[in-house]
């Protein structure tokens, strides 16, 4: 057993900080706004942390340390892309920049406005059900790191999922989004240099060109190329942008960043700084996984590798050091999450289905009542829902259910004058249409015992159907607004006006 | 060594420098940004 008493004790250290920033935090919130947007005090730098923080989860490493395990370097692309798309959003304020100017605390708060309360419940249903289902493979990802890398029995890994409920679940109620906030810069200091400390390691062990050419050997040296990688090429990539694009500007996490921003323009500079830091969120981890299947071999487990092989090569006091980063990492995107979709369900389901207006109080409790169930929810759902493909396919499928007609209702509402009511429907239902049908089927099997692919998934490629999905939903808004009566479109003094 | 390979060895590279130069300039600099939003809020609504 290589994890030692002190590296138990440096996590310790961080868990019991992390919780006095949380209580601390929580006798400064007296709004709903302070709750979920932080009051919208946040600046630059702190701005670029928490925002790098809750995208930089356990679970995003584990699933890009699976990639690299599976298709080596090719995988790089995955974060040349996401990088891309942030730092066109920060060059061009896309979206960002109209969004924060309208001063609302959700992107759905937005379809109201601009088309009607029932686009509203609808979009705040799809991102909520993506939302949900993500959450509990964030769950069981996070528990299949920390039992691989501390040595805790691996019979033990529900048991650890619970823990880690309960840690993150109290700790998110205690403070809500000001605690976030403050937990994510403590959490990107440790995260920062926990992953250049373990790159350096990876490299040391295999050697900086060294990696290179044993990758080469194991994986065939035509494999580094994404354009012609099976698991990747041109339909992955177009996939990937316009879903990166969608991640910047729909995903509720990043999103509430952006609108807590202190001033509009501050998120531009955000952006353009978080896309560098997201090329080392995917390039380390899937260096590590790619470490591990040359320390492995090609036959080991894709999804424990990465913790097993940085456990064999870490000194102890780095481990603890790490292991704290991870855990981090773990609470910072989990956290954030349960917030986002509990702002969401409060927000955007409840309060508008309601009519009667919910007092700040009164839906600060709501709030974190939802953060209560929905921390349940993906216990159970994390515990019993076995992953077929990679985590990161799955991922991809969940998110773009709400993604896919998201991004043509927002772009259109926001840029196109004849974007109609109608449209925004239509674009909701074409765009989830093939992912959802493809996760309720998946979860149908299993419910069943049936381990056969579904009619869903052979109909079409994971990449063809995530891009046929996004065209559906652009066309469904296209044709949505060319054939019916347009509304007129909202301006920044428009929505004020109908606010 | 393969073209592909040199291509993602010299974006690494490129990617671990920004990153922590990145990293560096945001935790220096962020610690001043936390204390100040810790007085914001105890201000309370301007």
């Amino acid at each position: 057993m290589r994890f030692s008493t002190f590296d138990w004790s440096i996590v310790a250290v961080y868990v019991l900080l992390a919780f006095a920033i949380g209580m601390m935090a929580r006798k400064r919130i007296t709004s709903i706004a302070d709750f979920l947007v932080a009051g919208r005090h946040i600046r630059y730098n702190l701005g670029v942390a928490s925002l790098v923080a809750t995208e930089l989860g356990l679970v995003t490493m584990m699933y890009f340390a699976e990639q690299g395990y599976r298709f080596g370097f090719a995988a790089f692309i995955i974060g040349v892309i996401w990088a891309a798309a942030y730092f066109m959003i920060g060059q061009t304020g896309f979206v960002v920049e109209r969004i924060r100017q309208l001063e609302i605390i959700t992107i759905t708060e937005y379809f109201q406005v601009r088309y009607s309360r029932g686009v509203r419940v609808l979009a705040a249903s799809l991102l909520t059900i993506a939302g949900v289902l993500s959450l509990g493979v964030f769950l069981k990802l996070g528990a299949v790191f920390i039992v691989q890398f501390t040595d805790i029995p691996v019979d033990s890994l529900h048991m650890t999922m619970t823990v880690l409920v309960v840690i993150v679940v109290t700790y998110t109620i205690l403070g809500g989004m000001v605690s976030v906030v403050l937990t994510d810069y403590l959490q990107f200091v440790i995260l920062a240099v926990g992953m250049l400390v373990a790159t350096f390691f990876v490299l040391q062990y295999h050697g900086f060109t060294g990696i290179f050419e044993k990758a080469g050997e194991l994986y065939g040296a035509g494999a580094m190329n994404p354009f012609t990688h099976p698991e990747y090429g041109w339909t992955f990539i177009g996939y990937w942008a316009v879903f990166a694009i969608s991640g910047c500007v729909l995903w509720q996490p990043v999103a509430q960043r952006i609108l807590a921003s202190e001033k509009p323009e501050l998120n531009r500079r955000i952006f353009k700084s978080t896309s560098v830091m997201f090329l080392g969120r995917a390039f380390f981890p899937i260096l590590w996984g790619i470490g591990a299947a040359l320390y492995f071999g090609a036959g080991g487990d894709p999804t424990a590798g990465m913790p097993k092989f940085l456990a064999e090569i870490l000194p102890i006091g780095i481990l603890g050091f790490l292991a704290a980063g991870m855990f981090a990492a773990l609470m910072s995107t989990d956290d954030s999450y349960l917030i986002a979709w509990s702002g969401i369900i409060v927000q955007d389901l409840i309060a508008p289905l309601r009519g009667k207006e919910i007092s700040g109080p009164g839906r600060v409790m709501l709030t974190r009542i939802c953060v209560f169930i929905i921390g349940i929810l993906m216990l159970i759902f994390g515990i019993w829902y076995e992953l077929k493909d990679s985590a990161f396919r799955y991922l991809l499928d969940v998110t773009t259910i709400y993604y896919a007609g998201g991004l043509p209702v927002l772009v259109a509402g926001l840029y196109w004058k004849r974007a109609s009511l109608p449209g925004a429907y239509l674009a909701f239902a074409f765009g989830a249409f093939l992912p959802l049908a493809f996760v309720t089927e998946d979860i149908i099997l299993q419910a069943r015992g049936i381990t056969d692919a579904g009619f869903f998934s052979e109909l079409l490629s994971p990449n063809m159907r995530g891009l046929m999905s996004f065209v559906l939903g652009f066309i469904g808004m296209g044709i949505g607004s060319i054939t019916t009566q347009n509304n007129p479109a909202v301006t920044v003094a428009g929505f004020e006006e109908n606010v | 060594m393969d073209f592909w390979a040199i291509i993602w060895l010299v974006a690494l590279g490129l990617g671990t420098l920004g990153f922590a130069f990145i990293a560096g300039n945001v935790i220096v600099k962020g610690f001043a940004e936390v204390k100040s939003l810790l007085n914001d809020l105890a201000k309370g609504p301007e």
